[in-house]
């Protein structure tokens, strides 16, 4: 479709000195009717997301987030700006050999079962067969769907469906990947395996691009993040800077009499620290649930 | 989650057509249609097979037998094309409706693989349906022959000594062998002096030549070398079961030569063509046959295979109005999709009517002659032409004349971007026991051969660059 430079036609999966993604000024305005009531959904979006890092994009709804992964799919095309995904155009066809697509909601043939859904996308990849029963296999164990493989989509609870797109995804076992909205619809039990299952992603060197409005789950996976606000880029930067409150010390400490607490105090007033907070820390509602679910027999896969 | 250890090789792509793509693709549009319950369109092809065979008038056993061949044919087209235009022009705006093609065109594939797999999925689903229908409509037409005691087609032409009723009394095409079995043939030729027989014709009426008097031509043939002893006999052409005032003619059946009888033309029966009856009359010789000894006309084309050869024209249409369909939904919506397939096959199944229209109109408008819209109609209204005699052809108005214009342009657009359907029809060569021509096939394919490509290359531009927004 696109002409490429010689340079690309070396390695399948691209340049391997280019970064994963490289947006340059990409906007998108999405026209009604004869060009009626334009919607800027995205601004001049400059964006550099490297091999081998956990990128979250961050930002309410219709915030352009969607919109940032349909354009480096190839699926929509920009009005003005430029993209690159893995060194090529987005929506080549080389290009997609090594991506891996979460769509927003799990776009999925409802009449198919797990394991032909599965066959299917494993063939538009031209795995070979014996190869893809295995790999298929391997996946469906992987997202907790082994009950339902026969079962058509068509009966599929919200996070079942998110599972069998999320194995979808990893078919071709891709260099990047692009989840949108991975936990949606989740239970807190599949939302921690996905975020696992994120982490070990990046362990093994992919890149992945997480969309998503839920932060905590931003916060757990992701190495940097950038914050979008109607179609604008307000922030990118790496999380552990982003959230560091840089003047603040916290000490934790377990079983602390109450007289070394007061001592304690007294040093700090010596050194002219201003003491902002003693509490005890609550555990958070996620950890709980993980614990309690997660210790019952049998609880880790239902849905 | 433990994560996947394996990593699959991937194969890296050559061509901008994939086969196993394709493949692919087409596997999972065709089990889509299939869960789509498309193929529920048979109870219903059924039905109407059925129902249609207990309605059929029984004008006679022949034409039965041939109106039931011509409702199959129309019926497994009707359905067949209804099949391929709702899900052809369905299936992918549902598909990009419900976002599942955003899953499928993230993959390695490119939009064109996807348009060439999604029409070999519907190829494949049509041909399972043709085949289907194609098998009960060849079980009802043996069905409906065997009981009209008629083997359609086949090459044992039935023959009726006299007395006998009309049900056993077997069509004689221009293009039928005969080969005789029946004790009475042989007395025909060897017998006594007092059998008859009676030989149905029914050359197809519509083809025959405009002259007054028609011609029968009988051959009698000698199939195993032997000599045939000449027969003196008597021939007498019937309309229907009617012999009228026609005086039969005696001619001697030899097998050397051809024996031509000639008839009028007012002796063909609209519907069941004309009856011979053969009449022995003088035998110069008593000779023993042989089994099968005598052919009297040239060999029918099986029934099997001709109508096989059909059911490929017929398919070949199928495969125009699925990428006609394709190439309509790629952009617009699914039920104006269905809407433009339905018109553009209706242009091309009218064309001849619409062309002859068309023309019409045209030379009215220009005054060349009194017409529909045109001068007639106007100058009736205005009072213009209202002579006592032979009237006066004015032209129209220019405003009449412009409106003609517009009007035949659109027309003329209309029945040129679509092709004439009729090439997708084999029935007129089937229901007259003839083999339907290679010809026939040939130009069906060469037809959507260039008719489909152009539709593809313009449904590929149009689908190429869209944006895929659920």
């Amino acid at each position: 479709m696109t002409k490429k430079p010689p340079s690309q036609a070396t390695d399948p999966a691209g340049d391997p000195q280019a970064p994963a993604i490289r947006t340059t000024g990409l906007q998108k305005i999405y026209k009604g009717f004869f060009g009626r009531h334009p919607v800027v959904a995205l601004q001049g979006l400059n964006l550099e997301i490297r091999r081998g890092e956990v990128f979250g994009l961050l930002g309410p709804n219709g915030s352009g987030k969607t919109t940032t992964v349909k354009l480096l799919l190839g699926l929509i095309h920009p009005t003005s700006g430029s993209a690159e995904v893995l060194g090529r155009k987005p929506g080549n066809v080389l290009t997609n050999q090594y991506i891996g697509f979460l769509p927003e909601e799990s776009y999925l043939y409802q009449f198919l079962n797990a394991d032909e859904t599965l066959d299917f996308y494993g063939r538009l990849f031209r795995i070979p067969r014996r190869e893809r029963k295995r790999r298929i296999h391997e996946l469906i164990d992987l997202v907790g769907l082994g009950h339902a493989r026969r079962r058509a989509v068509k009966g599929y609870s919200k996070g079942m469906g998110r599972r069998i797109g999320l194995a979808q995804a990893l078919i071709n076992d891709p260099e990047l990947l692009f989840l949108d909205e991975p936990t949606s619809g989740l239970d807190p039990i599949g939302t921690r395996e996905i975020k696992n299952l994120i982490l070990e992603l990046k362990r093994r060197g992919k890149t992945v691009l997480m969309c998503s409005h839920l932060l905590a789950d931003v916060e757990d996976v992701c190495d940097r993040i950038a914050i979008l606000q109607k179609g604008v880029l307000k922030v990118e930067s790496a999380v552990s800077d982003l959230l560091t409150v840089k003047d603040v010390t916290q000490i934790r400490v377990r079983q602390l009499a109450p007289d070394a607490l007061e001592h304690l105090k007294s040093i700090l007033a010596e050194h002219n620290a201003e003491l902002v907070e003693v509490s005890n820390p609550h555990s958070t509602l996620e950890k709980l649930f993980l614990r309690i679910v997660g210790a019952a027999p049998g609880g880790t896969r239902r849905d | 989650m433990e994560p996947a250890v394996t990593e699959p090789k991937l194969r890296k792509h050559r061509f901008p057509v994939i086969p196993e793509i394709l493949w692919a693709l087409g596997v999972q549009t065709l089990r889509q249609c299939i869960r789509r319950k498309a193929l529920l369109i048979l109870v219903f092809f059924f039905l109407v097979l059925l129902v249609g065979s207990r309605v059929i008038p029984a004008y006679s056993p022949v034409r039965r037998v041939e109106m039931l061949i011509e409702l199959s044919l129309f019926a497994i087209s009707f359905f067949g094309i209804i099949v391929a235009i709702f899900l052809a022009a369905t299936v992918l705006p549902d598909d990009r409706a419900a976002g599942t093609i955003t899953t499928v065109l993230t993959k390695p594939v490119g939009r064109l693989n996807y348009i060439l797999g999604r029409v070999l999925g519907f190829a494949m689903t049509l041909g399972i349906i043709l085949l289907v229908m194609g098998a009960v409509s060849w079980g009802f037409i043996r069905w409906a022959g065997a009981a009209a005691g008629t083997s359609t087609g086949r090459d044992d032409i039935l023959v009726a000594k006299r007395g006998v009723e009309a049900t056993q009394v077997q069509r004689f095409e221009g293009s039928v062998q005969k080969t005789l079995r029946d004790e009475a043939e042989y007395a025909l030729l060897s017998g006594p002096k007092d059998v008859e027989l009676l030989y149905w014709f029914r050359t197809g009426l519509d083809r025959l030549p405009e002259a007054d008097n028609q011609t029968l031509e009988l051959v009698p043939t000698v199939a195993t070398g032997m000599a045939l002893p000449q027969v003196e006999a008597e021939i007498l052409v019937i309309n229907g079961d009617d012999p009228l005032d026609n005086q039969p003619v005696t001619r001697t059946l030899n097998s050397k030569r051809l024996t031509t009888v000639s008839f009028p033309r007012r002796l063909v029966h609209p519907i069941e063509g004309v009856k011979v009856r053969i009449r022995r009359t003088r035998s110069e010789y008593r000779i023993r046959f042989d089994r099968d000894a005598i052919l009297l006309m040239v060999r029918p084309a099986p029934f099997e295979w001709s109508f096989l050869k059909s059911l490929v024209v017929i398919y070949l249409g199928f495969l125009l109005v699925v990428v006609v369909s394709i190439t309509a939904s790629t952009f617009l919506s699914s039920w104006v999709a269905v809407l433009l397939a339905f018109a553009a096959y209706f242009f091309a199944e009218f064309q001849e009517m619409l062309l002859d229209f068309m023309k019409a109109l045209r030379a009215s408008a220009e005054g060349k002659a009194a017409g529909l819209f045109g001068s007639g109609a106007f100058n009736a209204i205005h009072g213009h032409g209202h002579g006592h005699g032979a009237r006066e052809i004015v032209p129209d108005p220019w405003y009449v004349l412009v409106v003609n214009k517009i009007m035949y342009f659109w027309m003329w657009v209309l029945t040129h971007i679509f092709p004439d359907f009729n090439t997708f029809d084999a029935s007129p060569w089937l229901t007259s026991a003839r083999d339907v021509p290679w010809s026939a096939i040939g130009s069906a394919a060469m037809v959507l051969l260039c008719y489909g490509t152009c539709y593809l290359m313009i449904g590929h531009v149009l689908f190429w660059r869209r944006e895929l927004v659920p």
